[in-house]
């Protein structure tokens, strides 16, 4: 979810993404007293750009009246290349005479669906608020659903998605330990001779300035990059490669395959479950040897009433690259039985193709409605179009990716089992 | 005459006004050309209608309220691509612009000395944004940084210049009191 300053900015520098502005407008019809805020937000962005421009006619007006009168106002290309120039190196001088060794650069805590703990040293293991700073320790998040936005005070940002384990090192650069996880990340330049690093189980990456997507597994690290570029070392063998604008990596534990950047693809828009794992898919239940996949127990966090508990999960996560994409035409098939008469639901959590969140979506199989074979199997249907928001209410958006599906008999340890799982796009 | 005399008089109220009706403009079409149309028909469509404001009245509501059609005019012309907007909310801007701008009107002076305090680098984005009308990204490539570095930094310079802004007004406000 993003705040609500973030979703003016953004709206002033025409930067939101679909979803954003759902939320966007979701927000302003909340109350009049939001919609006065933007108003003076949008009020004050056109009387800087009235303001700009008046100046600037004043600065033709007094150049073309005298060749002697210095212009005042805005800068010239040229000249705002060589001043850039220099402030950086001003900038990187004053950092390098003047900042401490070993003084983490700060973090703060922008927001989150879930809550996340901060472990730091000696200090106890303490539960972070929005708002609050810190410069070293490790963050964690345990919710599959969690959505945490951290900043640096240099205004680069990452976000935690889904169980994450995240350390921030005792650096002056950024240097973060992505245990498991996806981070997403949007850096700002970062001086040439201390980039920013992340690094994971298999592999390191080296951000300069970059927008991109890590998930970290024990045994493979999937890198995808849509703006910038992130250089990735294999660690089993120090080998290199980088990834561009719309480009991949996969660095496995084992380095026998090519270090290669590949062009991120569009993901399909059908799939079939299979016991066969492909990067980046975390498997929520256990397969057994018939190839059925049955549920297992997983914590879940209930934001109301904020307890915690044990409910029963078949089904898979894929942030990046994501499991399928859902057209207005897509149905999910599922094939299933359990152990004792019970209605089963069906969750889908979706993004869009640039990783902004667009909803969670349900769905009931009614036992009634499905009625069982010989052997208890029953067959459910249910079309893409049909599914039901959840939370923020976010209306389904043909061309989402799902990043996770499964089916569930919430707290009820029913013996979920699926023999078959699938979305068809007809 | 009388003709000659209600005339200047609408021209004397649109030119008050025009900036703010503008800026709600704006606010609503991101795309300035399309802005700028809409403006103009408004200005059309108030002269033309010129005869029916009730004088006893204040004339940007009345104004607004036909910038408001105008905008849903263009949205319908153009239409459904991402709608922000829809009738209740352009009415509640409406409602609220006129507060909204005595608000920020009284921040203009200090505006300009917060402009001219910035770092060179901040006021080259200022100039491209704002003045040349460039995209984030057209500001990123011609900064040479990534579109999400180049939003970050006007996001931090707008705040800058609120605090700025916030500052001199409590300073002046201030010296005020102690006069």
């Amino acid at each position: 979810m993003t705040n609500e300053n973030d979703l003016i900015e953004r709206y002033l520098d025409d930067s939101l993404t679909d979803e954003q502005a759902i939320e966007f407008q979701t927000w302003l019809k909340a109350s009049d007293e939001n919609v006065k805020k933007f108003a003076l937000a949008s009020a004050r962005n056109e009387q800087l750009r009235a303001i700009v421009a008046a100046e600037e006619e004043g600065v033709v007006a007094t150049a073309s009246g005298s060749r002697d009168s210095k212009p005042r106002g805005m800068l010239r290309p040229g000249t705002a290349a060589r001043g850039m120039t220099a402030a950086c190196l001003l900038i990187a001088g004053i950092w390098l005479f003047s900042s401490p060794a070993h003084s983490a650069p700060q973090v703060s805590l922008v927001g989150s669906n879930s809550p996340v703990s901060l472990r730091s040293g000696q200090e106890p293991q303490r539960w972070l608020n929005t708002g609050d700073s810190f410069t070293t320790g490790t963050l964690v998040t345990e919710n599959d659903a969690t959505r945490a936005r951290f900043a640096y005070v240099d205004g680069t940002v990452f976000t935690l998605r889904g169980e994450t384990e995240l350390t921030l090192e005792d650096d002056p650069g950024k240097r973060l330990v992505l245990s498991k996880g996806l981070l997403l990340a949007e850096v700002l330049p970062q001086p040439r001779q201390q980039p920013m690093k992340v690094l994971t189980p298999t592999a390191e990456a080296t951000v300069l300035g970059t927008t991109f997507a890590l998930n970290a597994e024990t045994n493979e690290t999937l890198l995808q990059v849509r703006d910038g570029e992130v250089t990735l070392r294999r660690l089993i063998d120090d080998r290199e490669a980088t990834a561009r604008n719309n480009e991949q990596l996969l660095a496995l534990q084992t380095g026998d395959q090519p270090l290669q950047a590949e062009p991120i693809t569009d993901v399909p828009a059908s799939w079939k479950a299979s016991s066969k794992r492909t990067p980046g898919q975390t498997w929520l239940g256990t397969w057994n040897d018939e190839g059925v996949l049955k549920a297992v127990p997983r914590k879940i966090l209930l934001k109301k009433p904020g307890v915690e508990e044990e409910h029963f999960h078949a089904g898979i996560r894929s942030e990046i690259p994501g499991v399928v994409t859902l057209e207005k035409d897509s149905e999910i098939r599922i094939r299933y039985r359990t152990a004792k008469p019970i209605n089963v639901g069906l969750f889908l959590s979706t993004r869009s193709a640039t990783w902004d969140f667009t909803g969670n979506f349900q769905a009931y199989l009614v036992e009634e409605e499905n009625p069982a074979d010989a052997d208890g199997w029953r067959t459910g249907t249910v079309p893409a179009t049909s599914l039901l928001p959840m939370g923020a209410k976010i209306p389904f958006q043909p061309g989402c990716v799902v990043s996770t599906i499964l089916a569930t008999t919430y707290a009820q340890d029913a013996g979920l089992e699926v023999a078959e799982f699938e979305v068809i796009s007809k | 005459m009388a003709d000659e005399t209600r005339r200047q008089q609408f021209t004397r109220l649109w030119t008050d006004v025009q900036p703010a009706v503008a800026a709600y403009v704006r606010t609503a079409v991101r795309d300035p050309h399309a802005a700028k149309d809409i403006v103009q028909n408004t200005a059309i469509v108030l002269l033309n209608k010129f005869d029916q404001w009730d004088s006893s009245r204040r004339f940007l509501p009345w104004a607004l309220g036909f910038a408001k059609f105008e905008v849903l005019a263009h949205s319908r012309d153009r239409g459904r691509d991402r709608l922000v907007f829809d009738e209740s909310l352009l009415g509640a801007m409406a409602d609220c612009w006129p507060d909204v701008q005595e608000t920020v009107g009284r921040e203009r002076t200090a505006l300009r000395a917060c402009i001219d305090a910035l770092t060179a680098p901040a006021r080259e984005m200022v100039r491209l944004r704002y003045l040349e009308e460039l995209s984030i990204k057209q500001v990123a490539k011609q900064v040479c940084s990534t579109a999400g570095a180049t939003r970050v930094a006007l996001m931090r310079t707008r705040r800058q210049l609120l605090d700025c802004v916030s500052r001199r007004l409590r300073q002046t406000s201030t010296s005020q009191h102690e006069e």
